[in-house]
C-alpha cells in the first residue's frame, strides 16, 4: 500500500492553504508593526510637545519670578534712597535691578526662541503674548531708568529738594523775628503740610499749602512795606517772590515726586501686564501639557483599538477563509483519499464516496465512484478466472509429484534389484578367476579381470544412481556423529585416490596441508569421507603430472575449510555450474571417459545437506581447486 | 450739558432711567447698523461734542458712530466695570488711576496717535497718567459760580453768596458730594479734598440749616439760569461760557476762596473691539483743526497747543475759559480721597439731600 504520492499531493494543498493563512497573518502583523512604529513616531512628537510645553511653563515662571525680583529691588530702592543716600542705593539696588532685568531678558529671549519654533497649536497661539512681553520689558526698563533719573534729580545737590529747602529757609529768616508770629506760623503750617503731602501724597495737603500761601499773601502787606530800604526787613516784593519761588519749587518737586510715583505705578502696571501674560503663558503651557497628555492618551487608545481591530479582523477573515478552503477542498479531498486508500487496501465493497460540494470535487467523486464500480466488476471476473486456473494447476502439481515419487521409488528399487545380481556376477567371476573351480589359463584370467573391472564400474554407477535418486526423492538421511576427526576421513579418501594413481602410474605427488589444531566436528562420517574421496579421486584422475594438494583449516569459529588443489587441465569458467548438474561433465571429464557424471552433483548435495557449501576456482591449463566449507556443528537436514 | 458729578432728586431718579432707556434703545436697537460698516461706540458727557465732528469722522473713515451720553462718573465707572461695549469713554482725570488700576482701560498704541505731539507740554505727561499711556486730554475746565446779575442785583465773589437769604430757593448746587461739600470746605478755608473729619463735619454742620435755600440739580444749571428759575448755580465754566455769547447778564466767577479745575480725557475700555478705530478717533480729535472745532463749539479749555491758531481769539482771551494767573492760584484739583473718608462725604451729603426742601421747587424736564 503506497500512500506517499497521495500524502504529498494533499500536503501541498494544505501547504498552500496554510501559506495563504500565514500571509494573512503576516499582513496583520505588518499592520500591527507599522501601526506600532507610527505610534512610536507619534509618541516622539507628543514627547517633544510635552517637553516644549514644560519648558515654556518653566520659562514663564522664571520670567515671572524675575519680575517679582525686579519689583522688589525697585521697591527697596524707592524706600531706602532717602535713608542711605542715592549713590549707596544705586549701588545696592539699581545694580541688582539691572542684573535681574538682564536675567529676565535672557529668559525672555530663550522663551521667544522657543515659542517661535514650537509646533503645538496651543503654544503657537501664545506667540503674540510672548512678543507683547518684549516691548513691555523695554517699557519697564525705561520706566525704571526714568524713576532712577527722577530720584537722582531730586536728591542731588542743587536739586529741587535742596532748592525747596533753601526757599523755605529764606522765608523763615524773613518772618521768624517779626513780633507778630502770624506769618511765621503760616510758614510752619506750610512746612507741616509739605511733609504731610510727601508722606501721604494726599491732594488735601497741597490744597492746604495753596490756601496758606494765599493767606500769607493777604497778610504780608501788614508786615512788609513795598520797596523799603531797611536792612532789617526785606521789602514786600522780595518776600512774595520768595513765596512764589517756594511754591514753584514745591510744584516742581510734586511733579517729580508724582513722576516717581507714577513711574512706580507704571512699573506696577507693566509688571501686572507681564504677570498677566506670563500667567497666560503658564496657563496655556499647562493646558497644552494637559491637552498633549490627553491627545497622547486618545491617540494611543485609538491606535490600539484600530490596530487590534484591524489585526483581529484580518485574523478572523484569515481563519474564515482558511476554514472555507479547508471545508471546500480538504474535506472532499480527505474523503476521496480515504476511499482511494480503501481501494488500495483491496476493499471494493464500501459505499460510494459522497462529497458535500457541488464543484470539480463532486465530478471527481462521481468519476471515482464509477471507476470503483468498474473495478469491482473487473476484479470479480479476474478472481473467478484465477480460481479456475489455480485449481487446474494444483491438480497438475499433485500428478507431477506423484510421478516423481514413483520414479524415485522405481529407481531405488531398481538399483537394489540391479546390485544383487551384479554382486553375484562379480563374486563368482572372481572365484572363477582365482582358480577356485578349476584351472584357468592366463588368457582366461585376463578376460575375467575385464569382466570384474566393468562389473565394478557398473556397480559404482548403480550406487551413484541409487544415491542421487535417494537424494532427489528426499530419502537421504544423514547419520550425525560427534567427534569426527576430519583428517582421518581425509586420509581414507586419499587412499582411494592413491590407488587411482597407482593404477595409472602417474607422476603425481600427494601433498597434505592440515591444520594441526583442527577441531573435531559433527556430521555423517561416511558421507564426509565420500565427499573428500570424490574430490580427491577426481583430482588424481585429471592430473597427469604435478601434485594434488589437500588442505584442511579453520574458517572462522564455526566452519572448517577443506580444499583439494590439482595441477590438471583446469575447467573453463562457463562450465563451473554445469559440472554440478546430473550426468553433465566438463569436456575434460568426458575425455577421460571415466565417471558416472553423478559424482559432483552428489558431493554438492551431501555438503549442502550438512549445511556447508562447495565451490571451485580454476585456471585452464594450470589446475583446479575445490573448496568445501563444513560447519563444525552439522545441521543434518537437506 | 456737562452732567458731571450729579445726583438727582428722587423725581429725577424716576424719570431719567425712562428717558435713558428710550434714548439708548433708539441709539442701539432701532437704528440698524449696516452690516459691512464698522461701528465706533462713544460714551461721553452730555453735549460735550461738536456734532459736525462726528459726521466728519463717519464720512472720512466710512464708519458709523454710536454716540451715547452719561451724566456722572459713577455711571461711567459702573458701565466700565460691567464690561462695556463702548470704544471711547471720557472719564475725568481723578478717576483715571482707579480705572487703570482696576484694569478697565486698554493702553494706547502711540504709533496710531501721531497727533499726540500737538498736546501742550503741561498736558503731555500728566501726573494722573504718565506719558499718556492710557488717556489723552480731551478738554479742561473749571467749576465756579454762575449767576444772572439782573436777578441778583450784585456781583458775586464768594461761596458764601450761595447762602445769601436773598437768593433763598433760587440757588442750584451740583448733586455731587465731593464737589458740593468740597466747595463749602473751600469756603470755610479748608482743602476741598480734606481728610480731616473735623473739617468735613464743620462743612456738614454749616450746610444742614440751608434746607430751603439750595436746590440740588444735575448738569442743567445753565438751563435754569436761562429760564430764570434759578438765579445762582454751581456750574462748569464752559457751559456758562456758551450761554454768555447770547446773554450778557449771565456771569461766571471763581470765588475768592477758590474753585475747581478738571481735565476730561479720552480713553479706550479694555473690552473695546475696535481699538484701532478708537485710536483713529483720538488722533482725529487731536488734529489742530478738529480740536479747534470742538473747543470753539463747547467753549472749554483746549489742551491742544497746535489748535491755538484756529481757536476763537475771543475765547483765548476769555478769563472764564482760560483763567488768568491770579485766578489759577485759586484753582484746586479734585484729588484722591481714601474710601473711608469718601464714605463720610457721601453720608453727610445724603443726610442733607434727605431733608432738602427748596422754597421753590424746580421742575426738571
Amino acid at each position: 500500500m503506497n500512500k506517499l504520492p497521495q500524502k504529498r499531493k494533499l500536503g501541498s494543498i494544505r501547504f498552500f492553504l496554510f501559506l495563504g493563512f500565514a500571509v494573512i497573518l503576516g499582513l496583520s502583523l505588518l499592520i500591527a508593526v507599522i501601526g506600532y512604529m507610527s505610534l512610536q513616531n507619534l509618541q516622539t512628537s507628543v514627547d517633544t510637545a510635552l517637553d516644549e510645553a514644560m519648558r515654556v511653563r518653566d520659562l514663564s515662571l522664571q520670567l515671572e519670578n524675575d519680575f517679582l525680583n525686579a519689583r522688589q529691588h525697585e521697591a527697596n530702592f524707592l524706600d531706602n534712597w532717602r535713608l542711605i543716600g542715592f549713590s549707596e542705593a544705586q549701588a545696592r539696588y539699581v545694580e541688582a535691578h539691572t542684573n535681574t532685568i538682564t536675567i529676565a531678558q535672557s529668559h525672555l529671549d530663550e522663551l521667544t526662541a522657543l515659542i517661535n519654533q514650537v509646533d503645538t497649536p496651543q503654544l503657537k497661539a501664545v506667540r503674540p503674548s510672548v512678543s507683547a512681553l518684549v516691548p513691555l520689558l523695554q517699557t519697564y526698563t525705561d520706566t525704571f531708568a526714568q524713576t532712577r533719573d527722577a530720584v537722582q534729580a531730586r536728591s542731588e545737590s542743587g536739586g529741587v529738594e535742596q532748592r525747596l529747602q533753601r526757599h523755605w529757609e529764606e522765608l523763615r529768616r524773613y518772618t521768624q523775628d517779626l513780633t507778630n508770629t502770624e506769618l511765621y506760623e503760616l510758614l510752619l503750617l506750610i512746612r507741616v503740610n509739605e511733609q504731610g503731602y510727601f508722606n501721604t501724597r494726599q491732594q488735601a495737603f497741597l490744597d492746604n499749602i495753596r490756601l496758606l500761601a494765599l493767606q500769607f499773601e493777604r497778610l504780608a502787606p501788614n508786615f512788609f512795606e513795598s520797596l523799603t530800604m531797611s536792612a532789617l526787613l526785606p521789602d514786600l516784593e522780595t518776600v512774595l517772590a520768595g513765596l512764589t519761588d517756594y511754591q514753584t519749587a514745591l510744584n516742581e518737586l510734586v511733579l517729580l515726586d508724582q513722576d516717581i510715583v507714577a513711574n512706580s505705578e507704571l512699573g506696577r502696571d507693566v509688571a501686572l501686564n507681564i504677570n498677566t501674560y506670563t500667567d497666560q503663558l503658564n496657563t496655556v503651557a499647562r493646558d497644552s501639557l494637559i491637552q498633549t497628555r490627553l491627545d497622547q492618551q486618545r491617540i494611543s487608545n485609538q491606535s490600539t483599538v484600530a490596530l487590534v481591530g484591524t489585526a483581529s479582523i484580518s485574523f478572523i477573515v484569515g481563519l474564515l477563509v482558511a476554514y472555507g478552503l479547508l471545508k471546500r477542498i480538504l474535506i472532499p479531498l480527505n474523503r476521496l483519499t480515504v476511499a482511494a486508500q480503501r481501494l488500495d487496501g483491496g476493499s471494493l465493497d464500501h459505499p460510494p464516496v459522497h462529497v458535500p460540494n457541488n464543484d470539480e470535487f463532486a465530478t471527481l467523486a462521481d468519476v471515482f465512484n464509477q471507476m470503483t464500480g468498474r473495478m469491482r466488476v473487473f476484479v470479480s471476473d479476474l478472481e473467478q478466472l484465477v480460481e479456475a486456473r489455480t485449481h487446474d494447476l494444483s491438480l497438475a502439481k499433485v500428478e507431477a509429484e506423484r510421478a516423481n515419487k514413483i520414479k524415485s521409488q522405481f529407481l531405488a528399487n531398481m538399483s537394489h534389484e540391479l546390485r544383487t545380481p551384479l554382486n553375484a556376477v562379480l563374486n563368482f567371476t572372481q572365484f572363477v578367476s582365482s582358480g577356485m573351480f578349476g584351472e584357468v589359463n592366463a588368457k582366461q584370467v585376463e578376460m575375467l579381470d575385464i569382466v570384474v573391472t566393468n562389473g565394478r564400474h557398473l556397480l559404482a554407477l548403480i550406487n551413484d544412481i541409487l544415491d542421487i535418486s535417494k537424494i532427489e526423492s528426499g530419502a537421504l538421511e544423514l547419520f550425525i556423529e560427534d567427534n569426527i576427526d576430519v583428517t582421518h576421513e581425509v586420509e581414507d579418501a586419499i587412499l582411494s585416490g592413491q590407488s587411482f594413481l597407482n593404477d595409472r602410474e602417474a607422476d603425481v605427488t600427494i601433498i597434505r596441508n592440515f591444520d594441526p589444531k583442527l577441531p573435531l566436528i559433527s556430521g555423517d562420517r561416511r558421507r564426509i569421507r565420500q565427499v573428500m574421496s570424490n574430490l580427491i579421486t577426481n583430482a588424481c584422475k585429471f592430473t597427469e603430472e604435478g601434485s594434488v594438494t589437500i588442505a584442511a583449516q579453520l574458517d572462522g569459529d564455526k566452519y572448517i575449510l577443506l580444499s583439494v588443489k590439482d595441477t590438471g587441465a583446469g575447467i573453463p569458467k562457463e562450465d563451473f555450474d554445469k559440472i554440478f548438474e546430473n550426468f553433465r561433465q566438463a569436456d575434460a571429464g568426458k575425455k577421460h571417459g571415466g565417471g558416472t557424471g553423478l559424482g559432483l552433483p552428489i558431493t554438492r548435495k551431501l555438503v549442502e545437506a550438512h549445511g556447508g557449501k562447495i565451490w571451485l576456482d580454476s585456471v585452464v591449463g594450470a589446475g583446479t581447486t575445490f573448496y568445501v566449507r563444513l560447519p563444525i556443528e552439522a545441521l543434518g537436514t537437506i | 450739558m456737562h452732567m458731571r458729578l450729579i445726583q438727582i432728586t428722587v423725581w429725577l431718579l424716576c424719570s431719567i432711567p425712562l428717558i435713558a432707556g428710550c434714548t439708548s434703545q433708539t441709539g442701539s436697537t432701532l437704528i440698524p447698523t449696516i452690516s459691512t460698516q464698522r461701528e465706533l461706540a462713544i460714551y461721553n458727557w452730555g453735549t460735550y461734542i461738536a456734532p459736525e465732528l462726528l459726521t466728519k469722522f463717519e464720512t472720512q473713515y466710512h464708519v458709523t458712530i454710536r454716540y451715547d451720553e452719561f451724566d456722572n462718573d459713577d455711571a461711567l465707572l459702573k458701565e466700565l466695570r460691567e464690561g462695556t461695549s463702548y470704544d471711547i469713554v471720557v472719564p475725568t482725570d481723578t478717576l483715571l488711576p482707579l480705572m487703570r488700576n482696576e484694569g478697565l482701560l486698554a493702553p494706547l498704541n502711540h504709533a496710531n496717535i501721531p497727533n499726540l505731539a500737538n498736546l501742550a507740554p503741561e498736558f503731555s505727561n500728566p501726573s494722573y497718567d504718565p506719558q499718556n499711556r492710557y488717556s489723552v486730554p480731551y478738554q479742561w475746565g473749571t467749576i465756579g459760580i454762575a449767576y444772572n446779575i439782573a436777578n441778583t442785583g450784585r456781583e458775586l465773589t464768594s461761596w458764601y453768596d450761595l447762602f445769601d437769604p436773598a437768593f433763598a430757593g433760587r440757588v442750584g448746587i451740583l448733586d455731587d458730594y465731593n464737589v458740593a461739600l468740597g466747595a463749602i470746605l473751600l469756603m470755610l478755608g479748608y482743602s476741598p479734598n480734606s481728610l480731616n473729619v473735623v473739617h468735613i463735619e464743620e462743612a456738614r454742620d454749616f450746610l444742614m440749616p440751608y434746607t430751603e435755600q439750595l436746590v440740588i440739580i444735575g448738569d442743567v444749571g445753565q438751563d435754569y439760569l436761562v429760564s430764570g428759575e434759578l438765579d445762582v448755580v454751581m456750574e462748569f465754566n464752559g457751559d456758562i461760557a456758551q450761554l454768555m455769547r447770547d446773554n450778557p447778564d449771565i456771569r461766571f466767577v471763581i470765588p475768592e476762596e477758590g474753585g475747581y479745575i478738571f481735565i476730561d480725557v479720552l480713553a479706550i475700555p479694555k473690552t473695546s473691539r475696535n481699538k484701532d478705530l478708537a485710536e483713529m478717533f483720538i488722533n482725529f480729535i487731536l488734529d489742530p483743526q478738529n480740536g479747534a472745532i470742538l473747543s470753539n463749539e463747547i467753549r472749554y479749555g483746549s489742551p491742544n497747543l497746535a489748535s491755538r491758531p484756529f481757536l476763537n481769539q475771543d475765547d483765548l482771551t476769555d478769563p472764564i475759559i482760560y483763567p488768568p494767573a491770579d485766578v489759577q492760584k485759586r484753582l484746586f484739583y479734585q484729588g484722591y480721597i481714601d474710601a473711608q473718608t469718601n464714605a463720610l462725604y457721601a453720608e453727610f451729603w445724603e443726610a442733607f439731600r434727605q431733608i432738602n426742601r427748596p422754597l421753590l421747587s424746580v421742575q426738571d424736564e
